[in-house]
């Protein structure tokens, strides 16, 4: 579907003028996909509700995310039902305002969580993505374009980090950051900080597009227009930013998009294995991590947090599908958690 | 082609190095509490603590410890700070089940993918193609720890059909084994299913078009033999090369996740386990277990790619 889909509009290129420049065509060909289209809708509507969570919290559920008892009581059909049983074990939902998806071990409404644990989920991801791209494109640019022992460096950097097992790489550095957070120099994170999670997802995928880039630019720089900027008298910022870094535009939106739906399985993964978000915060890997443990007595409670997480996930893996069909057709992006 | 190889190997041993030094710095330079503390015990007396710091060598300088660690590791009487076990035994006892649970699910997600990969292919456009893309796309996006949870809870511990969790030895009771691999494969094969079938279906599109693909079908041969001789077989080259770098990354810690949830007792599993108890010398191991293999595999693709193609070794 998606390669015959990207070669039908450049076949058959209709009203467009000839002059068309890459952008108008590749926006043309996004607007044209609809699938991808809709679930770039979707992935709106999810951050949206998690922006929304204390709208529910305060006016549907009655109830903050670390709020409850597991004596806490509500009425279901005129009865007073505990939303923990005497055998502890939590309601499922109800399917309505307060525990509209049940409760978890400690009384606490698993909707509420739900909501706010996507605003860290999709936070975390969305800043993971940026702080990863902004790296790797200057990494590679100024690989690519100074070459030589510069190069060689960041080649020698990222390769390393590369043969690092990153979820070990990962959980080893979470769990030793969580303890007693980080002091830089002047810049110091507290420990539980959501900074944490972040910055370590961001490393870890640096050489995965830091590597392709490099490429790009090394190929780039020697083509004409680099020599006629030069030739004008440009320097190394201006044709790095000015002339490079344009021509990379394609590459770098479609692989952020789908970085954002890779940083978001990984927070998931590390929160599983205590090294991502850490309580009191909640995060989709945290309610996921805490519903297994009790997945015998309260599926729900494993299902509903992995079902919005794979929906996120899906939501951009399509988009970002569409992007690079529009944007960047040849690439074969690939990244790995 | 020998200064090739000879080359990789000395970048290999450089990028272990490295990863070495890495890992013991992770938790020499961040502060997370001071290992003898917290091993001599709930009431730890002054002289207990600097005792233990003398015995475990926490007293010597970084380079002395890096270097005190890695004899170790090399001489194989690297203890664990926590539970006095030898690491390397440690190890030695996950393989097994790493192992296992990588080749299996390596096979598993090739068969399915180049099965799957093709049909999609052929069928470009129908039904049939449209929806394997969806379920390949469900398949990427969904988390194998929950996946790996919910199958282990629903097809084993409700409907009793698997085993619920734990690793069987292959040469103990083979049938046990394979039995209680198979949810575990499954759910560390989904994803990979799902991206290799993709990647297969765009290569064999972009392959039935070239000239030498036309030639065949002109020549007469039949519709089966163009696609198996022709098209497949140029289709495979990415593809293996993936394979060869996944299955480096899933032995080497990629199957941490899925080892977790299957209770499988595995390399990974130990690493989370020493992880959380921030145990350094598992860590070091276990990390420079897992780099080796990455590296390996990324070594053997790269020498079998400049073994078919000289410009790659001219270039390096």
């Amino acid at each position: 579907m998606a390669a015959a889909q990207a070669r039908a509009p450049e076949a058959g290129g209709g009203k467009l003028a000839a002059g068309a420049g890459p952008w108008r065509l590749g926006l043309r060909r996004l607007r044209r996909n609809r699938p991808a289209l809709a679930f770039g809708g979707i992935f709106l509507l999810l951050v949206a509700t998690s922006i929304a969570a204390p709208l529910w919290s305060k006016h549907v559920a009655h109830k903050g995310p670390s709020a409850g008892k597991t004596t806490d009581q509500i009425v279901i059909d005129g009865k007073k039902t505990d939303v923990v049983s005497v055998k502890s074990i939590p309601i499922g939902p109800t399917w309505r305002g307060e525990y509209f998806l049940g409760s978890d071990g400690n009384g606490r409404d698993v909707m509420v969580r739900l909501l706010y644990g996507g605003r860290n989920s999709i936070l975390i991801g969305v800043s993971a993505a940026l702080i990863t791209t902004l790296l790797a494109v200057v990494i590679g640019l100024v690989a690519g374009y100074y070459r030589g022992w510069v190069d060689a460096v960041v080649r020698i950097g990222l390769d390393v980090m590369w043969s690092f097992p990153v979820i070990i790489l990962g959980v080893a550095l979470g769990v030793a950051l969580q303890l007693g957070g980080l002091q830089l120099g002047p810049v110091s994170i507290a420990a539980g900080s959501k900074l944490l999670p972040i910055l370590i997802i961001a490393v870890v995928y640096v050489p995965y597009m830091a590597r392709p880039l490099r490429g790009q630019v090394l190929a780039l720089r020697q083509k004409e227009f680099v020599e006629a900027a030069r030739a004008q008298g440009a320097g190394p910022l201006r044709i790095m930013f000015g002339e490079l870094l344009p021509n990379l535009a394609g590459t770098i939106i479609v692989f952020s998009t789908l970085l954002i739906a890779n940083a978001i399985a990984l927070e998931a993964a590390l929160s599983f294995l205590g090294a991502g978000v850490q309580p009191p915060e909640t995060s989709w890997g945290t309610l996921l991590d805490s519903g297994i443990e009790r997945l015998v007595s309260a599926p729900h409670l494993t299902v509903v947090p992995g079902l919005m997480l794979a929906l996120t996930v899906l939501a951009i893996n399509v988009f970002g599908d569409g992007v690079r069909d529009a944007f960047d057709p040849r690439a074969k992006v690939r990244l790995e958690h | 082609m020998a200064r090739f190889v000879f080359r990789r190997l000395v970048s290999m041993v450089l990028v272990l190095f490295a990863v070495s030094v890495i890992t013991f710095l992770i938790f020499n330079v961040i502060p997370n509490g001071d290992p003898a503390e917290r091993m001599a015990g709930k009431i730890p007396t002054e002289t207990n603590i600097a005792q233990i710091r003398k015995e475990w060598g926490f007293d010597d300088n970084v380079f002395v410890q890096y270097a005190t660690m890695m004899r170790k590791v090399f001489s194989g009487d690297l203890k664990s700070y926590f539970t006095q076990l030898d690491v390397g035994e440690e190890i030695a006892r996950g393989i097994p089940a790493t192992l296992s649970l990588s080749i299996g699910a390596a096979v598993m997600w090739m068969l399915f993918a180049l099965v799957l990969g093709l049909y999609s292919a052929v069928k470009a456009g129908k039904f049939a193609d449209r929806l394997l893309t969806v379920l390949a796309l469900v398949g990427i996006s969904m988390p194998v720890f929950w996946i790996g949870a919910l199958m282990n809870h629903y097809l084993g511990f409700k409907l009793e059909w698997f085993p619920n969790g734990g690793y069987v030895g292959l040469s103990e009771d083979p049938l046990g084994w394979f039995e209680h691999l198979i949810l575990p494969w499954t759910a560390l094969s989904i994803l990979f299913i799902g991206f290799y079938s993709r990647v297969l279906r765009s290569n064999v599109l972009d392959t039935i078009n070239e000239d030498y693909v036309r030639t065949a079908r002109a020549k007469g041969l039949s519709e089966r033999r163009v696609m198996v001789k022709h098209v497949l077989r140029n289709s495979l080259i990415p593809i293996v090369t993936l394979w060869g770098l996944d299955f480096g990354f899933v032995v080497g810690g990629g199957a941490i996740l899925t080892e977790t949830v299957f209770d499988l007792q595995g390399v990974g599993q130990y690493a989370a386990e020493s992880v959380k108890q921030l145990d350094q010398p598992p860590v070091v191991a276990v990390t420079l277990f897992g780099a080796f293999f990455i590296v390996l595999l990324n070594a053997l693709v790269d020498v079998a790619y400049a073994a078919l193609d000289p410009r790659i070794r001219l270039e390096a």
